[in-house]
């Protein structure tokens, strides 16, 4: 072996040393790491693939918490983890179903609906793979993914992603965003089947009332806000008296009849639901953020987001406070109570009743974490 | 625990050095020590996980340099089929029937060659699948038309960057859409209202080239250097335009067929048509083809992966979000002079990257400017960033397939320079004056 050969083999050996290496950082965790303790409440515990038998044996099965009251009534939906790089939809998730005393009706939450997605970081974003939260319990580590489907499970994208319902074209990385591909199909890609057994899991539990937990960055105008199908829109209405008494100021937006494939237009047009969708501020997925790292997932406070709202370039108010975690949180755990409230007024032979949540005042004082792991 | 509020001078001016640290690395690797461009720029990005203090979290280069991984797949493969169509001797073929056709019609030979350079472009919104397919085809027979080699190639990258641009396909106004939740409905007039005005006028001026470079010499008569050898070469009937044919029907199948076809992807294509060359051309050999396409193609793939860390490494300490947050820093009337300066110098280490990052914010900034003619011209911006250095990825990939020498490129992008200001300029004039084009359409 001449000299070429000596250095392309040391070349070859050191680039393999390198992909392992790598490999061993990036292989997709197991489903395992994605925990949660439901609450003395629960009935049962499912898989979604109990709704779509085609995600079986997938990276995007993931695990459905049923709580059942001892009063028969509505029943709600709640979904967090549809975008993982969205943390206060998740945490919401979970200190719903690790605190909830259902007295009637029935609840249904998803706390990682995009199971997939929490097992990888956009490239170039430069976020955190998780973050920490101080429990009662000690430390609880929760994953911070993407918003989209991990590649290794879900790939190539096409060029252009062309959406089912109305053939509306989207970029091709698209194809990978779960809330772009309600309602789903059946035997499609693994995002389109994770959106099909969400759908079909409404349908199937006869759910009255569906709620998607997300986040938006600061500079973009749908915030703190509800966004509901326009058969939801007395429910969301009536919710946000409750939530202004309780000091949270939040809007209702229409969901737009042209943009499909999102939760709060096709779970409204292709089921019975009453389909919403809550946003609060994250300044960790915006594009004007500074130094991204886990701290500013969880305390919220970015000096470059200071700086914008100075200038007036963002939506919401953003202080030398920011927007923590634990703000954002309970801003959703609030609404889905007022959400749940507004309902078993409006139908009282379909009453959800949901207790044993701390109030929005409660996370804010003590933090998210405070709430999280309390049967562990 | 939140950030005290006082550190916030010195977290900036954290920042702007390890900024100036990675700046100052790139240059002092790529130009004093002279190292590829690939290398300066993961060293740069090296040494600015470095001086901010993550150098513990290498797995972020990595991860950054996964970011254009499917640009990187189609560059490759895009190669591999220049490699391929060159060495079966159809590329030579096709160019000498055309020129001799169209030879000693300038301006048509000039019009129906960027229509053929944006066909790719339109069909896929990449800069790269146009100029590395009929693009590269369209180059030796402008050429031999009598159009100065770095005219020509100036020619090919900014019709690859117009088809880019133009409808149906225009893949950044999708990025930047999607970042404000737009559909991408009613972009078709306001993409073509950017892009046929530009189309003619490149054209106007590669056929005003053609006698201005060759003086006195009549067009189409040139000693082609395609031209092939004896009639023994020569390669007959229609088969030889089969591969190119192929990859084009597939495109157009992909997209019109809205969903219903699956979409095998860029590359797919690309493979398929070096496959076919190597049954329409004469025989070559599988394995040294793909060698030569892929050493090709490897300087500018390099060149991505090194990006790719360098913005993930910008993002993670917080350089891109001042850089970001800086450009907005400015009253609204300046605004619109901060994206057409912005978004073209983002959009050279990518254009995609940019329409996501610089394009999102200043939309956002924008609001109730007509946001879909606004999307439209940020769109043009970031696009025209696939022709500026330092990546410059598309006159990068016309060089490097061309054969024409090292100084190439420089000679490409001399030539480029003032149709691209006159592209920024116009592309300037349609976002500053949006809402009475919007009402115009």
């Amino acid at each position: 072996m001449g000299d070429r050969g000596v250095r392309g083999a040391i070349v070859i050996a050191i680039a393999l040393v390198l992909t392992v290496l790598s490999a061993m950082k990036f292989a997709p965790p197991g489903p395992e790491e994605l925990d949660v303790y439901p609450s003395s409440s629960i009935s049962r515990v499912a898989k979604l693939s109990e709704y779509n038998t085609a995600l079986e044996g997938t990276a995007g099965d993931t695990l459905v918490l049923i709580y059942e009251g001892a009063e028969p009534g509505g029943a709600m939906l709640v979904v967090g983890g549809a975008h993982p790089d969205e943390p206060a939809g998740t945490v919401a998730a979970l200190i719903l179903a690790e605190n909830v005393v259902l007295t009637q009706g029935k609840l249904i939450v998803i706390p990682y609906a995009n199971a997939s997605g929490f097992t990888h970081n956009l490239p170039q974003e430069g976020h955190p793979s998780d973050y920490t939260l101080q429990t009662p319990s000690g430390d609880r580590t929760i994953k911070y993914g993407s918003r989209l489907t991990n590649p290794v499970h879900q790939w190539p994208d096409p060029t252009v992603y062309v959406e089912r319902v109305s053939h509306q074209k989207l970029a091709g990385t698209e194809a990978r965003n779960l809330n772009r591909a309600y309602p789903g199909v059946e035997k499609g890609s693994l995002t389109e089947r994770v959106a099909y057994a969400i759908t079909q899991l409404i349908i199937d539990e006869g759910i009255d009332v569906s709620i998607d937990l997300h986040e938006s960055s600061p500079e973009y105008p749908v915030n703190n806000a509800i966004v509901a199908h326009e058969r939801a829109f007395d429910v969301a209405a009536i919710s946000t008296l409750d939530l202004e008494m309780e000091g949270v100021q939040i809007n209702i937006e229409p969901s737009p009849p042209t943009l499909r494939g999102l939760s709060h237009r096709e779970w409204g047009d292709n089921t019975d639901t009453l389909a919403l969708l809550l946003e609060s501020p994250n300044p960790a997925q915006g594009r004007l953020r500074g130094v991204t790292d886990a701290e500013l997932v969880v305390g919220g406070v970015d000096p470059m987001y200071i700086r914008a709202s100075e200038r007036g370039r963002l939506y919401v108010p953003y202080t030398d406070e920011g927007t923590p975690l634990a703000m954002r949180a309970g801003r959703h755990l609030a609404s889905v109570q007022a959400i749940a409230a507004a309902y078993s007024m409006m139908a009282p032979h379909r009453a959800i009743d949901i207790c044993g949540l701390p109030s929005y005042c409660d996370v804010l004082e003590n933090g998210a974490g405070a709430y999280l792991n309390p049967n562990q | 625990m939140p950030r005290p509020s006082c550190g916030r001078v010195m977290l900036v001016l954290a920042q702007l050095i390890t900024f100036i640290c990675m700046i100052g690395t790139f240059l002092l690797l790529a130009a004093a020590l002279k190292l590829p461009a690939a290398l300066a720029t993961a060293g740069a990005a090296t040494v600015g996980l470095a001086v901010s203090g993550n150098i513990g979290s290498l797995y972020h280069l990595i991860e950054g340099a996964f970011g254009y991984f499917d640009v990187i797949l189609i560059i490759a493969m895009a190669m591999v089929f220049m490699a391929a169509l060159e060495a079966a001797g159809i590329l030579e073929e096709i160019s000498y029937r055309i020129t001799r056709r169209l030879g000693d019609k300038p301006l048509l030979l000039s019009l129906a060659s960027m229509l053929l350079v944006m066909l790719p472009g339109m069909l896929t919104g990449s800069s790269t699948a146009a100029a590395m397919t009929t693009g590269r085809f369209v180059l030796p027979v402008l050429v031999g038309a009598g159009i100065a080699p770095a005219r020509a190639g100036a020619f090919v990258a900014l019709g690859s960057i117009i088809g880019m641009i133009a409808p149906p396909v225009n893949v950044p106004v999708m990025i930047i859409g999607s970042g404000i939740d737009m559909p991408y409905v009613g972009f078709d007039l306001p993409l073509l209202f950017l892009a046929l005005p530009a189309a003619v006028a490149v054209s106007i001026w590669a056929a005003a080239g053609a006698k201005k470079d060759r003086p006195g010499k009549k067009p189409g008569a040139g000693s082609a250097p395609f031209v092939p050898a004896s009639d023994v070469e020569r390669i007959s009937g229609i088969k030889v335009f089969i591969p190119i044919l192929a990859l084009v029907v597939m495109m157009f199948a992909v997209r019109l067929s809205n969903g219903s076809i699956p979409d095998p992807g860029i590359p797919f294509m690309f493979a398929v048509g070096a496959l076919l060359a190597m049954v329409c051309g004469r025989r070559i050999k599988l394995w040294d083809t793909v060698v030569r396409g892929i050493g090709m193609a490897m300087p500018v793939m390099g060149v991505l992966v090194g990006a790719g860390m360098f913005v993930q490494v910008m993002t993670l300490t917080g350089v891109r979000g001042l850089l970001v947050t800086s450009a907005l820093d400015i009253p609204r009337a300046w605004i619109f002079v901060a994206a057409a300066v912005a978004l073209p110098v983002f959009g050279a280490i990518s254009a995609y990257a940019s329409s996501s990052v610089m394009g999102v914010p200043i939309l956002l900034a924008l609001l109730g400017n007509n946001e879909i003619v606004t999307a439209a011209a940020l769109s043009m911006l970031a696009s025209i960033g696939d022709l500026l250095p330092p990546i410059a990825i598309v006159p990068s990939l016309i060089s490097q397939s061309s054969g024409e020498g090292t100084d190439y490129r420089s000679a490409l992008l001399r030539q480029a320079t003032v149709p691209i200001l006159l592209l920024v300029l116009w592309a300037f004039a349609v976002l500053k004056w949006a809402p009475a084009i919007g009402k115009l359409l």
